[in-house]
């Protein structure tokens, strides 16, 4: 059986013209093969969500994950770079849509490719799956406790981030959204509110809630970490990926 | 820690797997890690059908206390069975 | 900053000169690099212990974990595999038959171009036990 995977640093061209690292992982079969762009977590561009990356190749999807804190940072250790990026109050919405173009196009330019893209996103990154999903023409969309969807941030957080739920009507895509119930960013009311307007908007979604989990439930180098949700989640997610990333 | 005493039984009856129902002529009961089951520990019991395969298998990973209790279960319906049904 | 990895399903040479089924995890660098095998969990060849085995090579080395339960259960799923071999009481598995496939895995991992001819052993706490048990003095 041939499952090989090549997984490897690479440049794409990121919003405005620019060269941002990014992390490839991809099946080295003739495919046709959906493509996933990986949204890293605030904590940054890390061994962990490179491993992501390469887990979604071993089940056959093109992915990559942009750095999203190159600009701030080119060459650091994944937490000096955060340090900064938070500093600076976080990576700014625009140029966020614009990576994520850049990594869709470099996804879609693979050989193997199906022409189809999906977004997935942990924590601040949840919130970025979203807004990439509002902002450009995807095919499928995960949030994974994306907090500030809905909500402001409160007083002396770091991120300069607003909530965006308004944009709920500009969905381009089925919206996968997977949250802990003992999360407070978000709280289980927010994650409500958010559905209540992919419902007024008439929108795909399916979001899942679970017991016993709060924030950074899938990050396995944690204590948050919660095998069940987790292994759950990732059911859902491929799931999700099969039917709205296939050829 | 994993475990490897495993008590084996020949079987005779039918499970419903993953493709349908299959004949069954083997069993295995074992205390070990699990694969689904959130515990570190569990009872296995593999209902197995060697002559069709690996995949001709049907497996239940219970707590030790639910395997306890299925013990009972099963001990009461036996008892309770009509005589002469076997 | 160069550091493709590749990682797939390939055949080695094990035991007894049979053919048995591995995954290969190994950085696609000149190196020279050291070389570990890996010996998976009673639990059986499973997805966490590929991902173990991917983090490896991650790491800088050419890895290899041969599918002790490849005799068994060819093309069966990790814990069907693990069962089968469980009602044929071949677990724990023969020492001899571990020794035959950590040295045929130690044969491929100095047979890739890109290696150095030094190997290791990394092994799940309950392979240790075997070993504890049969190799102290």
């Amino acid at each position: 059986m041939y499952d090989a995977v090549l997984a490897e640093s690479i440049m794409i061209t990121g919003h405005g013209g620019d060269q941002i690292e990014a992390y490839s992982a991809r099946p080295l079969g003739p495919g046709p093969a959906g493509g996933v762009v990986v949204i890293h977590h605030m904590p940054g561009y890390d061994g962990q969500t490179k491993e992501i990356a390469r887990t979604f190749a071993v089940h056959g999807y093109n992915a990559v994950v942009p750095n999203l804190y190159w600009r701030e940072a080119p060459g650091a250790s994944p937490d000096d770079a955060a340090a900064v990026a938070r500093a600076a109050g976080g990576v700014p919405d625009e140029r966020l849509v614009g990576d994520v173009a850049g990594a869709a196009a470099y996804l879609k330019g693979l050989s193997n490719a199906n022409g189809k893209v999906g977004t997935i996103g942990y924590c601040s990154g949840g919130r970025q799956s979203f807004l990439a999903a509002v902002s450009l023409p995807l095919d499928a969309a995960v949030d994974c406790y994306g907090a500030f969807v809905v909500g402001t941030p409160p007083e002396g957080m770091p991120l300069k981030v607003g909530p965006i739920v308004d944009k709920a009507p500009d969905l381009s895509c089925p919206l996968l959204g997977l949250f802990g119930a003992d999360d407070h960013y978000p709280s289980p009311e927010q994650v409500a509110e958010l559905e209540k307007a992919l419902q007024e908007a008439g929108k795909t979604y399916e979001f899942h809630s679970y017991e016993g989990a709060g924030h950074a439930f899938f990050s396995v180098n944690r204590p948050a970490y919660r095998p069940e949700a987790a292994m759950d989640g990732w059911q859902k997610i491929f799931a999700f990926y099969g039917r709205y990333l296939a050829a | 820690m994993c475990t490897y005493l495993t008590e084996k039984i020949e079987i005779s009856g039918s499970a419903k797997g993953a493709s349908g129902w299959f004949k069954v002529t083997d069993g295995s009961v074992y205390f070990d890690h699990p694969v689904h089951a959130p515990y570190g520990h569990t009872l296995n019991i593999d209902f197995l059908a060697p002559a069709q395969g690996p995949s001709a298998r049907v497996a239940v990973e219970l707590s030790a206390d639910s395997a306890r209790a299925l013990m009972k279960a099963i001990e009461a319906v036996l008892e309770s069975a009509p005589p002469g049904l076997e | 900053m160069y550091d493709a990895v590749l990682s797939e399903t390939v055949t080695i040479t094990g035991h007894g000169g049979d053919a048995i089924e591995a995954y290969s995890a190994r950085p696609l660098t000149p190196g020279p690099l050291g070389g570990v095998v890996v010996l998976h969990h009673l639990p059986g060849y499973d997805r966490q212990t590929k991902e173990f085995t991917r983090s490896l090579a991650v790491g800088g080395f050419n890895a290899v974990m041969p599918n002790l339960y490849w005799r068994e259960a060819p093309g069966a799923d990790a814990d069907d595999a693990m069962a089968t071999a469980r009602a044929q009481g071949a677990i724990p598995i023969a020492d001899e038959r571990v020794v035959g496939e950590v040295e045929g895995a130690m044969a491929y991992l100095n047979g890739l171009s890109n290696a150095n001819g030094k190997g290791a052993v990394a092994a799940w706490r309950e392979i240790l036990d075997w070993f504890g048990r049969y190799l102290a003095a």
